[in-house]
């Protein structure tokens, strides 16, 4: 969004800036992005140039400015009071929630703070009228939804569906379907801490509510592809790995429990799995999910989770059989 | 970095309305501004905590001290969360008990916690803890991390498997002492205090050497040098006095 249309998000963001009495925005990039970067900020120079940002916006007594401030390489700075801390200057770490940044934010003022994609739809709202804009999507997800389409699929990249559309469409009608005829396996969703949702769901609607229905997210959009070759276990540990190094490390349940949770999972992965070993996960995924402080560490038990629920007999044959349905274990082939 | 202009105070909280709730099925009456756990010891109820301590500011991680609270499904921390009119709260469901002793195994797994060979055996935190909530043994796997221990200062020590990450000795030396020596590097399991960007806490140039930070710490951590096995006992008695000194209202939010 930051790439293609940023001025999309500046206008959004002024908007919001008007409505709540706001005159000064931040744009929360990661450094990672130079593109977004750039483009981000031509656009700015470009809005206050035209008069449409900075002091008295068309002749009126609104001021708005826009700063755009880098990550340093956190993927906790996406919860929004690390992204917050951030921004002032401090570690990335979340702080419990109440107060929420409405009322308690950056620098102790109400903060407003959403997702770029979220002030990206505001214009088209404003022009065209929330009647139109209810009028996608279903029921209780409106609009439409950006996703970061990746895996073994044919059309990889950034796809706009409305909300509700059917996942076999988006696999199949936009991805292309699967290289090689290969069978199609799971869809992982939402980022790293998403969950990944077997074939036979596949003409579920993509909204909120049915993502939650199965154990996933609409999280940050992202949606993974995996084919037969995919070895559920060693998804879930790629997972971990993420998550475990990506936790901040202030609560007790994510960081001990992501390092617990990966060295079982390594260890099924590496043919030294036990059969104590399903009751321990799920144990670890509980606490974590009912104890952690933020959102990541409640959520990253997630792809754990579900392909213990869907996939269990991946799980199972890696113990028992000493065998990976998938061929993906390098250990567990070796020992055959 | 420090932040003077942080006093932390919510401006939602009104320390002057009062207000009656439930703890354990006893009404109690607070003021808008305690929090659940300050209301709860006053009426004598004890929950676990680890990383408060009265005085400093709250942190709201180490999980211990959750709760659960009547029509909400997420269970709150007790330091950082405050009463509401007619809430009703359960310190001590099987729920929530529960996932403290997990919580307690874990920490208990990141370091190496050997008790018998401690200068704070008997005088420890995490030990009272575990003995509190019944943990006599832990179920996951120990991590035996490789930790270092830094011993260059003249008069304190601090030893890195015994440190729970409470960050009570970031806190004391930053809001109390005003030194901020202490402070926190890396993030998820490899998360280590430091003093002066990691380095030897004997080369330190801000440390005043009041030692506050090993008498707040909650385990063997930090200890003063010459004591052996079972001696550190910690000297708490100066924290009411800096409390009562500062006129502290409430506590950050932010750390």
């Amino acid at each position: 969004m930051l790439e293609s249309d940023p001025h999309r998000v500046i206008e959004g963001m002024t908007v919001a800036g008007y409505a709540t009495g706001a005159s000064q925005g931040f744009i929360y990039v990661r450094a990672e992005y130079p593109l977004a970067v750039k483009r981000v900020r031509l656009a700015l120079s470009q809005a206050e140039h035209m008069g449409v940002l900075g002091n008295n916006i068309f002749n009126t007594s609104f001021n708005f400015t826009i700063k755009v401030r880098l990550g340093a390489g956190a993927f906790v700075c996406g919860e929004e009071t690390a992204l917050i801390a951030s921004i002032e200057g401090r570690m990335g770490r979340p702080r419990p929630r109440p107060p929420f940044p409405a009322e308690f934010g950056l620098w102790e003022h109400p903060t407003l703070i959403n997702n770029v994609e979220t002030f990206a739809n505001i214009p088209p709202i404003i022009r065209k009228g929330g009647r139109w804009f209810a009028g996608i999507g279903t029921e209780k997800s409106k609009g439409t939804k950006v996703f970061a389409l990746a895996g073994k699929i044919i059309n990889t990249g950034l796809i706009e569906v409305p909300m509700g559309t059917p996942l076999r469409d988006i696999v199949y009608d936009i991805g292309g379907g699967i290289p090689q005829g290969k069978r199609l396996k799971a869809v992982q969703t939402g980022g790293p801490s998403g969950g990944c949702i077997p074939e036979r769901f596949l003409d579920m609607p993509v909204d909120y509510e049915s993502l939650a229905k199965v154990g996933s997210i609409m999280g940050s959009g992202g949606m993974i592809v995996m084919d037969e070759t995919s070895c559920m276990v060693d998804v879930a540990r790629f997972f971990m790995e993420f998550c475990k190094s990506e936790s901040c490390g202030k609560c007790a349940p994510c960081r001990v429990g992501t390092r617990q949770i990966y060295d079982i999972l390594s260890k099924i992965t590496a043919n030294q799995g036990s059969p104590e070993d399903l009751a321990m996960l799920e144990d670890l995924c509980d606490l974590m999910k009912s104890t952690s402080l933020c959102g990541l560490g409640q959520s990253s038990p997630n792809p754990v989770l579900t392909t213990l629920q869907y996939f269990r007999e991946e799980y199972l044959s890696h113990i028992h059989d000493k065998n990976c349905l998938a061929g993906a274990c390098k250990s567990l082939r070796e020992a055959k | 970095m420090k932040d003077h202009s942080r006093t932390n105070v919510r401006s939602d909280l009104n320390p002057s309305r009062l207000l009656t709730f439930r703890i354990d099925d006893r009404d109690v009456s607070a003021h808008e501004n305690e929090s659940i756990l300050t209301v709860a010891r006053q009426n004598g109820i004890t929950i676990p905590t680890l990383c408060h301590l009265d005085g400093l500011s709250e942190r709201g991680a180490c999980r211990l001290c959750i709760v659960e609270i009547k029509g909400i499904n997420k269970l709150l921390p007790a330091c950082v969360t405050f009463p509401r009119q007619d809430m009703e709260v359960i310190t001590a469901s099987e729920r929530v008990v529960g996932y403290r002793k997990k919580i307690l195994e874990l920490l208990f797994t990141e370091r190496n916690h050997v008790c018998a060979v401690c200068v704070s055996n008997g005088h420890c935190e995490l030990q009272n803890l575990a003995v509190e909530l019944g943990v006599s043994h832990v179920r996951y796997p120990y991590l035996y991390p490789h930790l270092a221990v830094d011993a260059s200062h003249s008069r304190f020590s601090v030893d890195h498997n015994r440190c729970v990450l409470c960050l009570r000795c970031v806190r004391v030396c930053d809001e109390i002492e005003g030194a901020h020596t202490w402070d926190i590097m890396g993030r998820g399991i490899t998360s280590q205090v430091i003093t002066d960007l990691n380095q030897p806490w004997g080369s330190s140039e801000t440390c005043t050497g009041c030692g506050k930070c090993v008498q707040v710490c909650p385990t063997g951590a930090l200890s003063e040098k010459g004591k052996s096995v079972a001696e550190m006992i910690k000297r708490r008695q100066f924290l009411p006095y800096l409390q009562m000194m500062r006129g502290r209202q409430d506590t950050s939010w932010t750390k």
